[in-house]
């Protein structure tokens, strides 16, 4: 068995609705415990601060985590959505000079429509660099698989990877958008097993990730999530490439 | 269930027998309730779009031995509030039995839109199906809290809005469901292994609630 990475974790620094702060060695410990050895991280408090400020703060913080804490910490940066060029030089120091390395986007908690030009030059950037680029999916209006597709078509050098393979409702169309699309990827955080049977037939397993969604809350959730790639009754080779090989090829 | 440690189950049909071939379909749970009448307890699935004809169709399944009405909204091709299906919850009344309803799916199985037609009819137990999963769990909860006859179905929704839904509407109101075949038996009951409670709320959401609703 490969090494198993967490392809969608989160930082949460400050605290978040009725969620308390979660201290980042408790986290990294708690996936750790479930034989978890690596996982892509992006800031929650970025994320929903979601200012120019907030967002260069954070990228700086989780470039310290990462260099803190090595191989296990992969940190993804965050940007402004509406930031124009500024949020694109943003991106480009974060990569570049922090490196950081991916970038991660909530269209539902920033908001902002993946198709909405104000994106321009953040991909522009994104594109040139080659990016991984992790998506939450899933999630009318702004965030929906098929947009993220229409995204990947346009900027073909990015990796889009839909971090909630579509969710419940839209899993069909998350499957279908990594089949067309040889730039995108789908995660199996809060997609359902049976939608998980049906993208795998569909996809193959190259473009399956693994990712828990965990980190701003109950570790347990790492325990779950795990629990339901292993009920798949996966072949070993498969597992591996979806418990950790697929994500290893994309983030080095 | 046997390999899961499951006693009984409530169980209703899927995908085109919940939207259109409704009769067959629920001729199919019947023969299973009939042949498993002490593991499985039937829901009658009827798309309000039938109007008369469904009425008639989920009154043949209670009197037949079913247990209550199956709406999946976003199947069947409604807004699960539409005074389309009062006719069916009227029934549900008039029989005394719960009804189940999918949430989760805008724009429409929203839980809010369960609550107004909870508000409605007081005295029909519903049932809102996966906690709103996936975007709307931020509505199961408060939606619960408009209606005290909305009881939260645990299958899908993640284990951080299982404890909130015991801390803010209270073990008594929450059921444990699977959604099988679209998730695993086996994997929900771990999950619901993994929410801290106590032993008194596990025993009523594992067991004692639904056994209350279904007599």
């Amino acid at each position: 068995m490969s090494e198993i990475v967490d392809a969608h974790a989160h930082i949460m620094l400050g605290a978040y609705g009725s969620l308390p702060p979660q201290p980042v060695e408790p986290v990294l410990e708690g996936f750790a415990r479930y034989g978890v050895s690596r996982a892509w991280f992006s800031s929650v408090d970025a994320l929903v601060g979601n200012t120019a400020e907030m967002h260069r703060r954070m990228n700086d913080a989780m470039a310290e985590l990462q260099s803190r804490f090595g191989r296990p910490f992969v940190a993804l940066a965050t940007l402004h959505p509406r930031g124009g060029d500024e949020s694109a030089r943003e991106l480009e120091r974060a990569i570049s000079n922090l490196g950081l390395r991916g970038l991660k986007l909530h269209g539902w908690l920033q908001p902002v429509s993946c198709v909405d030009p104000c994106l321009e030059p953040i991909f522009d950037v994104a594109n040139r660099l080659a990016l991984p680029v992790l998506f939450h999916d899933g999630t009318p209006p702004f965030t929906s698989s098929l947009q993220i597709g229409w995204l990947a078509e346009r900027y073909p050098g990015c990796r889009m990877i839909l971090g909630h393979g579509g969710l419940k409702d839209l899993a069909v169309n998350a499957a279908q958008c990594a089949r067309r699309h040889p730039n995108v990827y789908l995660q199996t955080c809060a997609t359902t097993l049976l939608s998980l049977r049906r993208a795998l037939e569909i996809t193959g397993p190259e473009k399956i990730l693994y990712g828990s969604d965990s980190g701003f809350a109950d570790p347990k959730w790492i325990d779950y999530n795990l629990r339901k790639i292993r009920k798949w009754n996966l072949t070993p080779e498969i597992e591996s490439k979806i418990l950790g090989e697929n994500a290893a090829r994309l983030i080095p | 269930m046997d390999r899961a440690g499951v006693d009984r189950a409530v169980v209703s049909t899927v995908d085109e027998f919940i939207a259109v071939s409704n009769r067959e379909g629920n001729d199919e749970i019947l023969r299973a309730v009939a042949a498993h009448p002490d593991r499985l307890t039937g829901l009658a699935a009827v798309n309000p779009w039938f109007r008369q004809k469904g009425v008639e169709e989920l009154s043949r399944c209670l009197e037949a031995g079913l247990s209550g009405l199956k709406l999946n909204s976003h199947l069947q091709g409604f807004v699960l509030s539409d005074p389309l299906v009062h006719p069916l919850v009227e029934t549900c009344r008039s029989f005394e039995v719960p009804l189940y309803a999918h949430t989760g799916t805008p724009v429409v199985a929203e839980p809010f839109q369960l609550a107004e037609l909870a508000r409605t009819f007081p005295d029909v137990p519903m049932v809102l199906g996966h906690m709103g999963y996936t975007d709307f769990w931020y509505d199961a909860v408060p939606a619960a809290l408009q209606a005290e006859n909305i009881y939260l179905e645990t299958s899908l929704i993640d284990i951080i809005n299982i404890r909130t839904a015991i801390e803010k509407v209270g073990a008594d109101r929450i059921l444990f469901g699977s959604d099988f075949p679209e998730s695993d038996l086996a994997l929900e009951l771990e999950k619901m292994s993994l929410v801290e409670m106590t032993g008194d709320e596990r025993r009523r959401i594992l067991g004692e609630n639904a056994a209350k609703l279904w007599r």
